[in-house]
């Protein structure tokens, strides 16, 4: 995983998927007729590589811009500005139709699994939509399909012909990933596929899902606001705030190390189930500003616990390397 | 990385879910779909068979026999000419379900087309809305008078007449369910797929759309038989001499007092017409619907 400034040689290389640079985007805030009042700066700047059959967690409070960053790479939203580069291939500059026979290599699963099926269609149906559009299988063999990607996700292939209301919410989300795996993608853009689910099917879900990317070698994008979850699941692990990656690293160095305030706060909010140990938890103050008019530099100074002598509030921290493939954006860490 | 976190490939005990139910199945098992549905279809077979089964020439004047009470000669009466009622009522479900039955396809077209074209492509939506606004702008019978002055009475004249007055109403109804089922996530999920708009605008869009197209329908049917009527009264609709159950009742307004079945068995006619439709839209609304269809 790297963060430095584009290099050309790197977006090619052989073991990169994805390669994301300085991804913006901005909605408009429309007032009256034609006025527009500002702009909610969703993504700000979001640059980072995703290496072939890794994950990458992206984390973040709600509003963060980690779903607007995920709808960007499916090209669901259009974005402001940035390269997106799958494969060697510039996704924002690829006309509609090659696009659109790419989308069977870029997958995702979304939140909420009561929202994202169709409930006047059946399983079959849901499932069997992505191959006929391709043409991957001939109208006989598509029942076959479905029933083995059925099975494949933990589900019996007589449920077909049932409809998404018949379903708990595990099961949907698993009919979810059995619509997205269908189709082999190389890479699945996993948006908060589990907090809309109880915390045991959760595990069950995340188990799947990591079995299933051991089984078909895609590349994964896990969103979550939960670092527990992505804890296990993920091979790098970027923690966004306002739009911005704060802090990036190996999964395991950031739970080990972490060294942005913001990255701390948040660890420190999992709960350790040991009812002896006494949690330093760090409260952090004040609400998240808003992405309408973002505080300018530094945009975590509002809310840092943690401002020391090298703190300049007012010019935006770069996004440096502190240790190797660590990159943080925090003035405590500039050299 | 990857740890066991719970347990993997979990099989569901499912039996106690109900069994699928095609949507026809449930559309016979409702009591007052299938009431509904024979309503309708008894209608359309006495307007089929209406030379067979009529008593008297519909437009046959016997003045000697006017405004007379139902009988066992003139079943329903006669009008104010001493034309046979019961034959007129049995010739107007003709006109009267034809105009019904006709608008009320055209305007569920026309206003599905428009609806989801202002809907899902957002520039066409001020165009077509402004267009749709102003012909809801002006009141309907105004409009129909004067669509009917110009076009002149003829029945396929008021069909394009209550076509035009009612379509707008569909095609706004429609636009507002589009706008919703557009921004669903299973709409972003097919798009993600790589389905095409049409696939997206046919399997995603319209089948959400439905349900309310199909309880307007069943209004706009009952509105445009009225309104014929109310056309045909002032002159502007069906010619006269022609009967249809609007210009039955119309004519008979004038002796309500005196002789109310002249108006009193047209009026039953379109009720039953009318709540026969209704009935059987509900049904298919609910049948068409996987979430109720087992409920039912």
């Amino acid at each position: 995983m790297e963060n430095s400034a584009p290099k050309l040689a790197n977006l090619n290389h052989q073991d990169t998927k994805l390669v994301v640079r300085n991804l913006k985007k901005y909605f408009p805030v429309k007032q009256g007729l034609f006025g527009i009042r500002g702009y909610v700066h969703a993504v700000e700047d979001v640059s980072f590589t995703l290496k072939k059959g890794e994950t990458l967690g992206l984390v973040g409070e709600s509003g963060c811009g980690k779903t607007t960053t995920g709808l960007c790479i499916l090209r669901l939203i259009e974005p402001t500005d940035g390269i997106i580069i799958f494969e060697g291939m510039n996704l924002l500059e690829m006309p509609k139709r090659e696009l659109r026979s790419l989308r069977k290599r870029i997958q995702v699963v979304f939140q909420d699994p009561y929202a994202s099926l169709n409930p006047r269609m059946s399983v079959a149906e849901i499932i069997g939509r992505g191959p006929k559009v391709h043409h991957l299988s001939e109208e006989k063999g598509l029942k076959d399909l479905v029933a083995d990607i059925l099975r494949k996700v933990g589900m019996k292939p007589e449920h077909m012909s049932r409809y998404p209301h018949q379903f708990s919410g595990g099961q949907r989300q698993r009919i979810g990933i059995a619509r997205a795996l269908v189709l082999n993608p190389d890479l699945i853009i996993a948006d908060e596929p589990v907090s809309a689910l109880d915390v045991s099917v959760q595990a069950q879900v995340l188990n799947l899902l990591s079995d299933l990317q051991k089984d078909f070698q895609f590349s994964m994008i896990m969103i979550a606001h939960d670092l527990s979850v992505v804890k296990y699941i993920s091979d790098t692990i970027a923690v966004m705030y306002l739009g911005k990656i704060l802090e990036i690293a190996p999964s395991k160095v950031l739970y080990e190390e972490p060294l942005h305030p913001y990255t701390r706060a948040l660890l420190s909010a999992i709960p350790i189930p040991e009812p002896n140990l006494a949690s330093k938890r760090i409260l952090l103050e004040g609400d998240v500003p808003s992405p309408i008019n973002p505080p300018h530099g530094c945009s975590f100074h509002s809310r840092c616990f943690n401002i020391g002598k090298k703190c300049r509030p007012e010019i935006p921290p770069s996004l440096i390397e502190a240790s190797p493939n660590h990159h943080v954006a925090c003035h405590l860490y500039d050299s | 990385m990857n740890e066991k976190i719970g347990d993997q490939n979990v099989y569901w005990d499912e039996e106690v879910l109900v069994p699928e139910v095609r949507w026809y199945e449930t559309l016979f098992r409702s009591k007052v779909a299938v009431i509904g549905l024979a309503l309708v279809v008894f209608m359309v077979f006495v307007a089929v068979l209406a030379p067979w089964i009529s008593t008297h020439d519909p437009v046959y004047l016997d003045v000697m026999n006017r405004l007379q009470g139902p009988g066992p000669d003139h079943w329903f009466g006669t009008d104010e000419f001493g034309r046979d009622l019961y034959s007129r009522v049995i010739y107007g479900a003709r006109i009267s379900l034809f105009v019904g039955f006709v608008v009320m396809l055209i305007t569920s077209v026309l206003g599905i087309l428009f609806g989801v074209l202002a809907a899902y492509y957002r520039f066409l939506d001020n165009i077509l809305m402004r267009i749709m606004d102003g012909l809801m702008a002006l009141p309907g019978m105004l409009m129909a008078i004067a669509l009917m002055a110009v076009l002149g009475p003829k029945v396929s004249n008021v069909i394009i007449t209550l076509s035009a007055i009612y379509a707008p109403r569909t095609a706004r109804i429609v636009r507002s369910v589009v706008l919703v089922v557009r921004e669903m996530t299973f709409v972003q999920a097919a798009r993600a797929l790589g389905v095409r708009d049409v696939g997206i605008i046919f399997k995603d869009v319209l089948p959400g759309c439905l349900p309310p197209v199909i309880v307007q329908g069943t209004f706009i049917f009952a509105y445009s038989i009225l309104t014929e009527a109310a056309l045909s009264f002032l002159g502007a609709g069906v010619p006269p001499h022609i009967p249809s159950w609007g210009t039955i009742i119309s004519s008979g307004q004038l002796f309500m007092r005196d002789v109310p079945w002249i108006s009193l068995f047209p009026g039953i006619a379109i009720v039953l017409a009318c709540l026969g439709l209704n009935l059987f839209g509900d049904g298919l609304r609910d049948a068409l619907d996987p979430q109720l269809r087992e409920v039912l």
